[in-house]
């Protein structure tokens, strides 16, 4: 029933990843790597006995609970739970109690969102990350408003290159700020084992004109937090030294349409905000 | 009183911003914006002290009106609890 066991690297992390379904995840070869594993990400077949000992955590999403065994999420979709996480510090059982890729995929990357918050000095934010001319650019919105539609536009004006369009993971070293590529990376399956350096941030916003705009620290946090890892008490004082660092970088607001016109916009305006200049220099 | 351990304070420009600390992604319903006065109270709060001592500490620091400080410390020490803060 098993996949191929496969040692990964992703976001710094070098992951033995022992799927069921691993033969239907796009690109993960791309990540492979002949390194010792610190990392265990292990999919069973069938469900684990567990002493329940308390509910910690309870959204709309998923229950988590004390047991014996360790933290057990158990995801939902609908009100009908779909699978189960198992974590147990640095290996992580997963349980898809829907026999699908999907399931195992959304459950393994929970899994390494996880790992990121715990054991990297990195943030995960949901948002598309390009490569132009060696500049990383991170498109940030909601789900549906657009994202994927400008990195294309990139893709197709600017020969840029899509790092990671759904999921993406910063790592800090102080002001530098790197875009460090994973393979989970939501419908599209559309990702680039590239690293970047990350250099700007842009929200966007549907719009019939190209508009863009500077804005405030505050209002970019206050974006930010819809999409963003927040701080667990183990790096509470890193997360907000590396949030200060993010938010230093230039951050606009985007309204924007899907025409060629948005692509040359907002190049246009990245550069006279500097977006570029260590290439041009 | 005191906070528990599972909160933290995030000051941006004029922004008081309380986020929860978790390993596990939580709603993002439990983030709470707040004014400079609340900032000053949750800051109050990280060392045990009683109601009344919180008070005195916001009229010495403020200034307000004792019924409406003590309404809003309420308010906001009911909010906190709420959120499973305190």
């Amino acid at each position: 029933m098993h996949g191929e066991i496969m040692i990964i690297e992703a976001s710094g992390l070098i992951i033995d990843l022992d799927l069921q379904y691993i033969n239907q995840f796009k690109n993960i070869e791309n990540y492979k790597v002949l390194k010792k594993p610190n990392f265990y990400l292990k999919s069973i077949n069938e469900s684990i006995q567990y002493q329940y000992k308390k509910l910690e955590i309870k959204t709309a999403f998923y229950h988590l609970y004390d047991t014996n065994l360790g933290k057990l999420q158990i995801q939902y979709n609908d009100n009908i739970p779909i699978g189960e996480i198992l974590y147990q510090d640095k290996t992580i059982i997963i349980i898809p109690l829907i026999k699908e890729f999907n399931i195992e995929y959304l459950l393994s990357q929970y899994a390494f969102v996880y790992w990121i918050r715990k054991y990297t000095n990195g943030i995960f934010i949901h948002s598309s990350s390009i490569n132009y001319l060696n500049n990383g650019i991170l498109f940030c919105a909601k789900s549906g408003t657009g994202k994927s539609t400008q990195r294309r536009i990139w893709e197709q004006y600017g020969n840029a290159i899509c790092i990671n369009d759904d999921k993406n993971v910063l790592i800090f070293n102080g002001k530098d700020i790197e875009i460090s590529p994973n393979p989970w990376s939501g419908k599209h399956f559309k990702n680039t084992n590239l690293k970047t350096k990350l250099k700007s941030i842009v929200f966007l916003k549907q719009a019939k004109e190209n508009k863009v705009e500077d804005i405030s620290k505050a209002k970019a946090f206050n974006m930010l937090l819809n999409q963003i890892q927040l701080p667990s008490k183990e790096n509470e004082e890193t997360w907000n030294k590396n949030i200060d660092n993010l938010l230093e970088l230039p951050i606009v607001l985007f309204e924007c349409n899907m025409d060629k016109e948005a692509f040359i916009t907002l190049k246009k305006e990245l550069e006279k905000r500097g977006v570029f200049d260590e290439i041009k220099g | 009183m005191k906070l528990k351990d599972n909160s933290m304070l995030k000051k941006i420009g004029n922004e008081n911003i309380i986020l929860p600390l978790s390993d596990h992604n939580i709603a993002v319903d439990v983030i709470l914006k707040t004014n400079e006065v609340g900032a000053f109270i949750y800051n109050c709060l990280k060392e045990e002290i009683t109601k009344e001592e919180l008070l005195n500490k916001i009229l010495a620091e403020y200034n307000v009106d004792k019924t409406k400080a003590l309404n809003d410390l309420n308010l906001f020490l009911d909010l906190l609890t709420k959120k499973g803060l305190l």
